[in-house]
């Protein structure tokens, strides 16, 4: 279980990046993560590893404070960063000295993830291209099979059929004890995979929140995504773009009016788009309280 | 890292102290030990503790489940420990070797006639360590580390200038200051020669006793004082580098 209370943190003094934040989220899921360029979605993420210290509030993760740095927290948690330093050694040199460090760190899981990567594991991580030291090191993560598991931006670097295995295999290691988060700006790529979604939005006073905190269920529930040929006669139409042979929309979910409008499927570079638009809008229809909806 | 320190070391040698006379390798192979080691040490070590100036580089070795105690005790076992080691062993070796290049080189017979009327020997044993205690410059060498450590890790931008350059002209203002203050202390008709921070010095002034007098310090307060300023000083500073690197957020 992650608990941030309040949490204060900026860079700068005079700047704070989120000013109050609050967000649970349960073992068991994977969650994504996603939000507007400097939304702070990594420092999010560096704040639950414990590398970055809150300037206020409460950082909780599985009863630990992340920035006391105990060995027994850092031991269940990976963070892979979306940019990363590996040393010049080969794979199999790399998991000699560090898995040492997981407890339960599965040797053959991670043999079966370079082997569905076709990476060797005599070949020199220097020598590597960036998409393949980032696949070593999401089955090394994944191998490590930490309560916790942080990836920043994993799909940038990867070439399309990495990207489904990539998915295959974040979903074959999630169970009901792990938390995974994953930070994206490619929605595309992990749409089938991420439940439920957490999107950040910055707030009337400047500082970062969670605009939306919500499951798949809930979010089609309430939300309706599809293509219509013109706009008239719908619901409250929450974003809405030109597409080949219409408009792609997404509206308010009205079952006493429109039942014909339930149960559609979650578009989420369109929910993006929709919770930055109307963020006080979709925190009411979540009924999240927080700065965005009027009193 | 250690093979371009022993490069170093070899070339610095070669060309310093062991193409020269027998006894000029003698006298100037310790300096060269000291002052090599006075730059390399803050440089090796500056290498080493900048890793955690780099985003990167930090958030792996931050990340890797290990307490900070033990994180900080790699760091000062490779950057500290390693290096004397390394700088040693490749001092006894380089010598070694130079010794025996000296001992076996083919002086011209007008060098060879130098050497006899000066009464200088064409051989020379191998360096020996234990020398150093006699030098006074130890007590600051001990502190080149704590100090480039604390500085590359409290500052994170131009670590290098002020880690290693800035601190070496900083020792060396020490050594200027202390002059000048000993100087203060002392009558006009007095000229103080070279003072080493932690030990006497000695002092010119005609007397019945000769030019000539070299100054103690006074017993046992003497070394209390320099043994506790000195490890007060090295603890502060390592203290400095430990709460920086528990403080660094990447």
């Amino acid at each position: 279980m992650i608990q941030l209370n309040e949490v204060r943190f900026g860079y700068t003094r005079n700047r704070l990046i989120y000013d109050g934040l609050s967000l649970t989220m349960p073992p068991g899921t994977i969650f994504g993560l996603l939000g507007p360029n400097g939304a702070g979605k990594s420092t999010l993420l560096r704040l639950m590893a414990g590398l970055l210290f809150p300037k206020g509030g409460t950082v909780r993760v599985n009863q630990h404070a992340p920035g006391d740095r105990k060995p027994a927290f850092l031991e269940d948690v990976f963070l892979l960063p979306e940019e990363f330093y590996v040393p010049p050694v080969s794979v199999r040199a790399f998991v000699e000295s560090n898995a040492p460090f997981y407890p339960r760190f599965d040797q053959a899981q991670f043999a079966g993830y370079l082997a569905e990567f076709g990476l060797p594991d005599s070949q020199r991580l220097s020598e590597m291209s960036y998409g393949q030291k980032k696949k070593v090191l999401i089955g090394f993560g994944l191998a490590t099979n930490t309560a916790l598991l942080l990836l920043d931006e994993p799909t940038n670097g990867l070439d399309i059929p990495s990207k489904s295995q990539f998915r295959r295999l974040v979903s074959g290691a999630a169970d009901e004890k792990r938390t995974i988060i994953i930070s994206t700006h490619q929605v595309r790529d992990l749409e089938t995979l991420i439940d439920p979604i957490v999107i950040l939005g910055e707030k009337p006073n400047g500082s970062i929140g969670v605009a939306l905190n919500a499951s798949i269920e809930a979010i089609t529930d309430r939300l309706w995504f599809g293509l219509v040929l013109d706009l008239t006669g719908l619901p409250p139409i929450l974003h809405s773009e030109r597409v080949v042979g219409g408009y792609a929309v997404v509206t308010e979910n009205r079952p006493d009016e429109l039942t014909d409008l339930r149960n559609s499927r979650l578009d989420l570079e369109r929910l993006y788009n929709a919770v930055q638009a109307h963020p006080a809008r979709i925190q009411q229809l979540f009924s999240i309280q927080t700065a965005y909806a009027k009193p | 890292m250690v093979g371009v320190l022993f490069v170093i070391l070899a070339v610095s040698l070669s060309l310093m102290v062991y193409k020269n006379p027998p006894n000029s390798v003698e006298s100037s192979r310790l300096i060269g030990f000291l002052g090599l080691s006075l730059v390399l040490w803050p440089l090796f070590t500056h290498q080493i503790a900048a890793d955690y100036n780099n985003r990167d580089q930090a958030l792996s070795t931050l990340m890797l489940p290990a307490s900070l105690f033990e994180k900080w005790l790699v760091l000062w076992v490779v950057s500290g420990l390693g290096f004397v080691l390394c700088f040693f062993s490749f001092f006894t070796l380089i010598d070694a070797i130079g010794t025996y290049y000296v001992n076996h080189r083919d002086w011209p017979q007008a060098t060879l006639d130098y050497f006899t009327q000066r009464h200088i020997s064409r051989t020379i044993d191998r360096v020996d360590f234990t020398e150093l205690r006699k030098t006074p410059i130890w007590a600051v060498w001990l502190m080149l580390h704590p100090f480039t450590l604390a500085a590359t890790l409290l500052f994170r931008k131009y670590t290098l200038a002020i880690g290693v350059f800035v601190g070496i002209l900083l020792f060396g203002a020490v050594f200027t200051l202390n002059q000048y203050y000993v100087q203060l202390m002392l009558d006009e008709s007095v000229t103080v020669n070279n003072v080493f921070p932690f030990a006497g010095f000695g002092v010119m002034k005609e007397t019945a006793s000769g030019p000539f007098h070299y100054l103690t310090l006074p017993q046992p307060i003497g070394n209390i004082i320099r043994w506790t300023v000195g490890i007060a000083a090295v603890g502060l500073l390592y203290a400095v580098a430990y709460f920086r690197l528990k403080e660094r957020e990447v």
